[in-house]
């Protein structure tokens, strides 16, 4: 039955972007029919984990095949998708978080008229993020990961009136695919080292088609042996799974994108930038982890790339006024703790927060989207400020998720960072761990200058008066802030022995990640959540005593204390403006005098004036794709001049 | 003296071949003397039946396996599947052409004729296996392009394309001619496999045989212009954009798969053993053409001339599957023109649906808001712009799968990287175009016209182009039979 049956969770939210698309025009049946896929979808999921769960251990993976995509010498490739342990929370996470995301938008949405189509984008976003999760094969894990990047890039671009969006969009498109550059080249080097892309062995038209996870032992035994190859490998595939993952999931050196996105609608930014899209690099790195595992070099830089993305993505956060770029880097650096997570190889740790923060990033974002639609579209958060009496279920709900990200006992928030930073301190990552730790401290003392400067003190800016949003917005709001209150008991540590109902969630995915549940820290634990509420405080006294100081155009109150270091918090520690200086200007200029040299004709505006550099040089030689064929022939025959002497003189 | 023998000479072997040359000629008369002026629309409509019954004239050859007239001519499954790939691109050229001479004022009958000669010329550069022949196979090729790239007169663009593509493809034939004597000179033969076992049999050393390296060298050139790889490339951006759209669409998937077709079995047949001599000539080629073609579409702001330089990228792409030499690279090879040929063919019939008769609607600006004017149009479009930046789950992104992992495997795991990278560059132009349709509103008022032709036309392009991302099994079944019997 669940081999059938779970063919249905990917394809109702698909049947409802194709109604949305084709036959739907008015806005209320778009909303509900796109809701009603993405709930269905969901209650299809949790009946198929009922199911799974039901199977003896050893078989909790069901494999089903529609078809085989690529059969060409040894390659087969299924259109397969599966469902195990670990699909299956990632699966529950997207389409439960998804299905209140729709839900959300109908109120948020409200009036667009482009509405339908919104609707539609939508549900094929989570079509194509089911695919993501749920494949049995790099190939087709790999149509999702282009087709969220792609729904992604229509989602972020909507409000395409708004120069910034459209912009944002074809940026992140474009870093995305620098990453996904690197996940073909790690396709092509998995096919020709194991024969397969499929993630487990499968039957495919009565023929036995290994997975090359299970492969792994047999290629990998001699690791401790004299035979270095196998790790060089590991380490080259997993490295490039690593560039791919970076992409995705916002790390160091290619999140720039995401900060940038959030000029789509706000229930976008919930869905793709904090429950779904973002977590697709943890979930493939935790899908292939025996690779990653098999290259210690590796993991060295996984664990790395993550620490360091958390850390200075919270600088970042605590320097920003826009209400949703606070979010942004905020989401940035919990995907750093994720990532360090897996290079530490506590990979049920990073699904376990993975799936926490889905739900309390989730509502913020959409308090979030609350606050900007209650104060008429105010994303400026110097003009905010007292609004906690305007939006009380809003405050709130707020407040609770808030606490959870910061990671206040007991919410959500706190187990899952709790269980990375034990396992740090378990294995001996003191660094990671200093790190990881300040950065916590920070993500406590960012929201609480958040909470300050939105809820509390006097609103500073009278324009606009401020409202609570309506029922299908508040709704999802208390849903998910149960969830943040309640989500961390699904894997809470072993408090005392012989302690009921404790990680539930390592035990759920042991047989997928073959993973020991991790021991409490008791230190750790109480020194992380008294800092918290220490830095938590400490980032509120410090923005309602200070509020009458910020001012659209006035500098920040801690501008005092930290001066230049501000400075570079608030632009990121300049990554954006390095790539611009170093890649994209040169490239511009580069192919600017490209076109300047072999082709002058219908040139983009875009890279007019860019390339001073290259001008002077360009200039001497810009005619030569000036439609005289004596040209083309004279270049012609300097071509064919290298050509004969490569094969006259050079070969010899 | 003896007496001329006439060797034996097997006509089945050629009938698909004759079929379509006859064919045309009595089109042609047909056309002059039958066919009234403000009818043309018939003739086309015959030449649509003339490829179909091509098509189905090939059919009981599957099976067949043979060379006749002095093994100049070769029948194999390689030669019948490309011979299909040629027939539906010409049927998709006269589709897309029977509403767009008219309404530009140049419906003469004739152009449905010339796209048969040149598909039949095509035919027969998928079967010869001697130079001589693909000398005559180009020519006639080149000939009836000259004419149908000129065809938009009295427009001046179309007739200065016409003459700069005229002067350079005789400056490169003349590089071939030249290529065939001194191959001859030095092997004593123009066929393929000849030469293959004279190499074979002589004990020399390759390096010392100036004459035939250099030769080789020629008919690299000389493809190179035909292919329009860089730096033999800078034609095809005015070509294209002076030609009318329909010609254009031909030549850019039509000429660069007989070429590379050829090319591939030139190599394959007759000069696998001084591959360390071609290969990194190609090479080199490759890159650099992957390289130019999608830095110079990156800075197009018009979509003909952008379709120009993503065609030379294209060639680029398609080119690894050519020179990496093995099964699987051929199967890329024939895979990948299959996919590009349906793909690019729809986006220029695209194009062809928003040209208006005295203006050009190339700019960027035109596909604004496309999708609120012409949603079919813009969705369709979508779809072909996904497919040549090669994202999943369309035809181009397997065939660049396919392309990538014959070069990975076949050792040339650098281009592979190149291509990957320029690819990743590539999403960019092609995004950009998605961009303007769905997240503009219209600027100025492009009202398409769409008739059957073209919309039939796009439909199945971008149906298929979806179906065999999809389904690309039977597909690959096919171009998996289909190998030619190559000196690997």
């Amino acid at each position: 039955m669940l081999t059938w049956l779970i063919w249905f969770i990917p394809l109702l939210p698909f049947v409802g972007f194709l109604l949305n698309l084709f036959v739907i025009r008015q806005e209320r049946q778009a909303g509900m029919l796109a809701s009603a896929t993405v709930v269905a979808s969901f209650v299809l999921a949790l009946v198929a984990t009922v199911l799974l769960a039901g199977l003896p251990e050893a078989e909790r993976r069901v494999q089903s095949m529609a078809w085989e995509w690529i059969a060409t010498g040894s390659l087969s490739v299924p259109f397969a998708i599966m469902f195990d342990p670990l699909t299956a929370v990632m699966v529950l996470l997207v389409t439960g978080v998804g299905a209140l995301i729709h839900i959300y938008s109908i109120g948020y949405m409200h009036g667009d008229p482009r509405v339908v189509r919104y609707f539609a984008y939508l549900n094929l976003f989570v079509t194509m993020m089911l695919f993501l999760v749920m494949a049995n094969n790099l190939l087709l894990l790999f149509l999702g990961w282009e087709g969220v990047g792609l729904c992604s890039f229509l989602l972020i671009g909507f409000w395409f009136e708004r120069k910034e969006a459209a912009a944002a969009a074809v940026k992140a498109f474009v870093v995305n695919r620098i990453g996904d550059a690197a996940f073909i080249l790690a396709m092509l080097a998995v096919f020709s080292n194991f024969g397969t892309l499929n993630f487990y062995g499968m039957e495919i038209n009565g023929r036995w088609v290994p997975g090359f996870l299970e492969r792994m032992p047999e290629i990998f035994g001699l690791r401790f042996g004299p035979d270095w190859q196998p790790i060089a490998i590991a380490t080259g595939i997993s490295f490039l799974l690593l560039i791919g993952a970076t992409g995705k999931s916002a790390q160091l050196p290619l999140f720039v994108w995401l900060p940038d996105a959030m000029a789509g609608p706000t229930p976008v930014s919930a869905l793709i930038h904090a429950a779904t899209m973002v977590t697709a690099g943890v979930y493939m790195m935790a899908r292939t982890e025996q690779l990653f595992a098999a290259s210690p070099a590796t993991q060295s830089w996984v664990v790395w790339i993550g620490t360091f993305t958390a850390f200075i993505a919270a600088t970042a956060a605590i320097a920003q006024w826009d209400i949703k770029r606070v979010l942004a880097y905020s989401t940035v650096s919990q995907l750093g703790f994720m990532v360090a997570a897996c290079g530490m190889g506590a990979y049920a740790a990073a699904i376990f927060h993975l799936l926490t923060h889905g739900i309390f990033k989730a509502l913020l974002f959409l308090g979030s989207g609350s606050v900007i639609h209650g104060t008429h579209e105010t994303q400026d958060m110097r003009k905010m400020g007292g609004l906690r009496t305007a939006m009380p279920t809003t405050f709130w709900t707020y407040m609770v998720g808030a606490a959870a990200l910061a990671g206040v006992v007991p919410l959500a928030g706190f187990w899952s960072k709790d269980e990375i930073l034990a396992h740090a301190a378990a294995y001996g990552y003191w660094p990671q761990l200093a790190i990881l730790f300040l950065t916590s401290l920070l993500t406590a003392f960012y929201m609480g200058r958040q909470v300050a400067l939105i809820f509390y003190g006097e609103q500073r800016d009278n324009h606009y008066h401020p409202h609570e949003s309506g029922q299908t917005m508040r709704v999802p709001l208390i849903i998910l802030a149960i969830g943040a209150i309640v989500a961390g008991f699904m894997n809470i540590p072993t408090l005392f022995s012989g302690m009921p109902a404790a990680h539930l969630l390592t035990d759920w995915l042991q047989p997928v990640l073959h993973e020991e549940a991790g021991k409490f820290n008791l230190v750790v634990a109480i020194l992380a959540t008294a800092g918290a509420v220490g830095m938590g405080y400490l980032g509120w006294w410090a923005y309602t005593s200070n509020a009458a100081k910020v001012k659209v155009g006035g500098l920040d109150p801690a501008y005092r204390y930290t001066g230049d270091i501000w400075d570079g918090m608030q632009e990121a520690w300049y990554v954006d403006l390095a790539y611009n200086r170093m890649v994209v200007a040169p490239f511009r200029s580069f192919s600017a005098t490209l076109a300047n040299v072999f082709d002058k004709q219908g040139i983009d505006g875009m890279v007019n004036g860019v390339g001073r550099v290259f001008t002077w040089a360009a200039t001497e030689v810009r005619m030569l794709q000036n439609g005289y064929v004596r040209t083309y022939a004279l270049v012609f025959t300097m071509g064919a001049v290298l050509v004969l002497s490569f094969m006259l003189f050079v070969t010899r | 003296m003896e007496p001329i023998q006439i060797p034996p000479v097997d006509l089945t072997l050629i009938a698909p071949l004759l079929t379509i040359t006859a064919w045309a000629i009595v089109l042609l008369l047909v056309d002059a003397f039958l066919i009234p002026d403000e009818r043309k629309k018939l003739t086309g409509y015959l030449a649509l039946a003339g490829l179909a019954v091509t098509a189905l004239v090939a059919v009981p050859l599957w099976n067949v396996d043979g060379s006749t007239f002095s093994d100049m001519v070769v029948l194999d499954r390689y030669s019948l599947t490309l011979t299909w790939l040629f027939l539906l691109i010409g049927g998709l050229t006269i589709a897309m052409a029977l509403e767009y001479l008219p309404r530009h004022g140049i419906e003469q009958g004739e152009f449905y004729p010339l796209i048969l000669f040149a598909v039949a010329s095509m035919i027969l550069l998928a079967q010869a296996t001697d130079l001589i022949v693909i000398f005559l196979g180009i020519e006639l090729l080149s000939l009836t392009l000259y004419i149908l790239t000129g065809f938009a007169y009295p427009r001046v663009t179309s007739e200065e394309a016409g003459m700069k593509y005229l002067i350079m493809g005789a400056f490169a034939a003349g590089f071939f001619a030249y290529g065939i004597a001194l191959i001859y000179g030095a092997t004593g033969s123009t066929n393929l496999a000849a030469i293959n076992a004279y190499l074979a049999a002589e004990p020399f050393v390759l390096s010392e045989q100036v004459l035939l390296l250099a030769g080789v060298g020629l008919l690299l050139i000389t493809f190179g212009f035909k292919i329009a790889l860089v730096p033999f490339h800078m034609w095809t951006p005015d070509v294209y954009e002076g030609a009318p759209t329909p010609v254009a669409a031909f030549m850019s998937v039509g000429t660069k798969a007989a070429a590379l077709a050829v090319l591939l079995r030139i190599l394959g047949s007759a000069f696998p053993l001084a591959y360390e001599f071609w290969l990194p000539v190609l090479s080199v080629l490759a890159a650099v053409t992957m390289l130019v073609g999608n830095l110079g579409a990156l800075t197009q702001t018009n979509v003909k001339r952008m379709l120009a330089y993503s065609s030379i990228s294209h060639a680029g792409y398609v080119l690894l599957g050519v020179i990496v030499a093995t099964e699987r690279g051929v199967e890329a090879f024939l895979f990948y023109m299959l996919a590009y040929a349906l793909t690019n063919l729809g986006a220029f019939a695209v194009v062809i649906a928003l040209e208006q008769r005295s203006e050009s609607a190339w700019s960027l600006d035109d596909f604004s808001g496309l999708f609120q004017r012409q949603p079919f149009l813009a969705i369709a479009m979508a779809i072909f712009m996904f497919s040549l930046a090669g994202v999943p789950p369309t035809a181009g992104f397997i065939a660049k799968f396919y392309v990538f992992t014959a070069a990975y495997e076949g050792g040339l795991g650098w281009l592979a990287l190149i291509g990957l990278l320029t690819s990743a560059i590539a999403v960019y132009f092609y995004l950009r175009v998605v961009l303007r349709m769905f997240t503009r509103d219209p600027g100025r008022p492009v009202e398409p016209a769409m008739d059957r032709g073209l919309h039939l036309n796009i439909t199945l392009a971008a149906g298929l182009t979806l179906l065999i991302g999809l389904l690309p099994m039977p597909v690959v079944n096919l171009v998996e039979r289909s190998l030619v019997a190559l000196g690997l």
